[in-house]
């Protein structure tokens, strides 16, 4: 994977181009908005991480040019700026994801390897979660390498969970993502869907657990 | 313009003039009135009154009464009877005046009664009193005449004040919609009176100065955001790269304190740099349920068990969702900072309306409670990490709501931070 690293802070720079390499990315490290632009414009990435704040103007101009020109590939916002409003702007002129400064570089390989496998990307591509594997191209789930037969809704939940694995989902958000407005919702509905796919993934083996947070939400979680 | 005031002085001469006259005929009517002719000599019997305002008058009041031949009957004094000789030279029904040595002409009228030539004067001087009644009497006059005039005045006044002064209540308008920030900033002078222009440029330039201290109050937050983030971001990096081991977690969990310093002064700065927009319609329950979700899984990895209650439905309140949630997240904080990990955390919202963070934690001391959530205090019994800010931002945000932030002790060991709405609006 090929990825343009835009970050005028030498030191940072450096340690972020070391980390993402032994992550296995192969890493072209640029200081300026001009130096971003010539790349961009010669070279092929699969990804990009932008920081906003550069010597020469401002990272979400460039972002919104680029888009502008056609630019598709996902790119990561690595930013000291936290406000909501400096968030909603980030996303909408073209960002992907928006990580503030500090982070792990753990959290970043791992949010940087969720943008590539987008479902919008031309190729499914696999999300694994301990021994569960979720292929998005032909919708289809593994356990161990098992087949695992799931409803339509079941695997809607269930890629839900994946792509957010570690974090908790409210129930709020659950039905949001899974049922449309016109859609006759039971109010326990929701409950239902996870008791079945707790069921089933127990049933499988699987080694992740759907946790429930009282009053809170759920997360699939890695059983420790 | 000098119409009126003409015809006041007219009026006001001819009144004074046409007084005086009556006076002296109700004078001499009082003289005949009192004059019994049916016994000879006549005989004047004044009512005790007016004989002692004769008697006491100094002559400035006199009468004589004379026979047709000029024979003096009686008169008011000696001074009176002098002047018989000249009473007699006018003709019966004419005013005339009669010198006065030493004093104002006397004013004198006569008639003749009964074959009796009756005669009265008043020293003029008493004009000066005359005008005095006048000026009353024409005053009720001019009231009357006054009252429909002023009525007209007051209605184009009202008028016309309520012409100039729209432009200004509309000004007053625009500074209302005025904020921190905000898109305009500035007040138009458009249709505002010339006299009022200055003002409004002044008020003008003092609000552009402002903004401009504002902006730059605003970069100072975002420029130490990130002079202050990128040091933290290389160390972090920096110390993600050291192979694991007991020093690698220590100097991780120092990073991660530090940055939670950062962020929470930020936090401070900004809230002091701007006013909160409070004009979301919230439902605390989704919002503290969001906050709280976000920092489950922290909990999580530390074993606590982390539960929420909530009433069934919305409990809603207006303000600023984002700083709720920035509020519920350092109580979380706290909550997670300073109890032993393994301990349950339970957050409640319930219908008064009040967010609870209840923990099991060693509790907050009597006389502590008050100024832990002052900035940069911090219980001398915890030696855990905190920086002092996070639950002053909690009764900053609190306080803007409208509620009070508060830690009580719970039943059974352990606190309860609350922020509660003591009188919903």
């Amino acid at each position: 994977m090929r990825l343009l690293l835009v970050e005028d802070e030498r030191e940072l720079a450096c340690l972020l181009e070391a980390g993402l390499k032994a992550a296995g990315f192969a890493i072209d490290r640029v200081r300026t908005v001009s130096d971003a632009e010539a790349a961009l414009e010669t070279e092929r990435y699969d990804i990009a991480v932008l920081d906003l704040r550069l010597p020469d103007g401002d990272g979400l101009d460039l972002l919104k040019r680029q888009r502008a020109k056609g630019l598709a590939i996902p790119v990561l916002i690595l930013t000291a700026r936290d406000s909501l409003a400096d968030r909603i702007r980030g996303l909408e002129q073209g960002g992907d994801d928006y990580v503030l400064k500090p982070f792990h570089m753990a959290e970043l390989v791992a949010r940087l390897r969720a943008l590539l496998r987008r479902p919008n990307q031309a190729l499914g591509a696999n999300i694994v979660v301990g021994n569960v594997a979720l292929n998005t191209a032909d919708r289809s789930v593994t356990v161990s390498k098992a087949p695992l037969p799931l409803s339509r809704r079941e695997l809607g939940l269930l890629e839900l969970f994946m792509r957010r694995s570690g974090r908790v989902l409210t129930r709020d958000c659950i039905e949001r993502a899974l049922y449309s407005f016109d859609d006759e919702l039971e109010s326990n509905a929701v409950e239902v869907l996870l008791h079945r796919l707790r069921r089933k993934l127990m049933g499988a083996g699987a080694s992740p657990e759907i946790h429930t947070l009282r009053g809170i939400g759920y997360l699939l979680e890695e059983a420790s | 313009m000098l119409g009126p005031p003409a015809v006041f002085m007219l009026f006001s001469l001819w009144t004074v003039g046409s007084m005086h006259d009556r006076a002296l005929q109700d004078q001499a009517a009082d003289i005949v009135r009192n004059l019994d002719t049916r016994v000879e000599p006549p005989v004047l019997s004044l009512p005790v009154v007016l004989a002692d305002a004769y008697m006491h008058s100094h002559d400035s009041y006199f009468y004589i009464v004379l026979e047709r031949d000029g024979t003096v009957v009686t008169a008011s004094s000696p001074t009176a009877a002098s002047l018989a000789a000249r009473a007699m030279a006018a003709r019966p029904g004419e005013f005339f005046l009669i010198p006065h040595k030493g004093g104002e002409p006397w004013y004198v009228y006569s008639t003749t009664y009964d074959g009796f030539r009756i005669v009265v004067g008043q020293d003029s001087m008493h004009e000066d009193v005359l005008f005095d009644s006048i000026i009353r009497e024409v005053a009720v006059l001019m009231l009357w005449l006054a009252l429909p005039l002023l009525l007209v005045t007051w209605i184009v006044m009202m008028h016309t004040l309520n012409r100039a002064f729209s432009p200004i209540a509309r000004a007053a308008d625009e500074a209302r919609t005025i904020t921190p920030g905000g898109a305009e900033g500035q007040i138009s002078s458009h249709g505002l009176p010339r006299e009022i222009t200055p003002l409004v440029k002044a008020v003008n330039a003092a609000l552009a100065r402002l903004e401009r201290a504002y902006d730059v109050e605003r970069r100072f937050t975002t420029d130490a955001a990130h002079e202050l983030r990128t040091p933290v971001a290389v160390l972090t990096a920096r110390i993600d790269m050291l192979p694991e081991g007991p020093a690698k977690e220590s100097l991780a969990q120092d990073t991660a304190r530090l940055s939670r310093s950062v962020s929470q002064l930020l936090q401070v700065a900004r809230l002091d740099a701007k006013p909160l927009a409070m004009d979301e319609d919230i439902d605390l329950a989704r919002v503290v349920r969001h906050a709280v979700a976000l920092l489950a899984p922290l909990a999580m990895q530390e074993g606590r068990r982390m539960e929420m209650t909530a009433p069934n439905r919305p409990v809603m309140i207006r303000g600023n969702a984002q700083a709720i949630a920035l509020a519920v997240t350092n109580l979380v904080e706290n909550a997670l900072a300073h109890t032993p990990a393994g301990t349950p955390i339970d957050v409640q919202v319930t219908s008064e309306p009040a967010i609870c963070v209840l923990d099991r934690g060693q509790g907050v001391p009597a006389d502590e409670r008050m100024a832990i959530f002052e900035r940069f205090q911090r219980s001398p019994n915890t030696a855990s990490s905190g920086t002092g800010l996070g639950l002053a931002i909690v009764a900053e945000i609190a306080a803007r709501h409208h509620a009070v932030a508060s830690v009580e002790p719970r039943a059974g060991g352990g606190s309860i931070f609350a922020i509660r709405w003591v009188n919903p609006a």
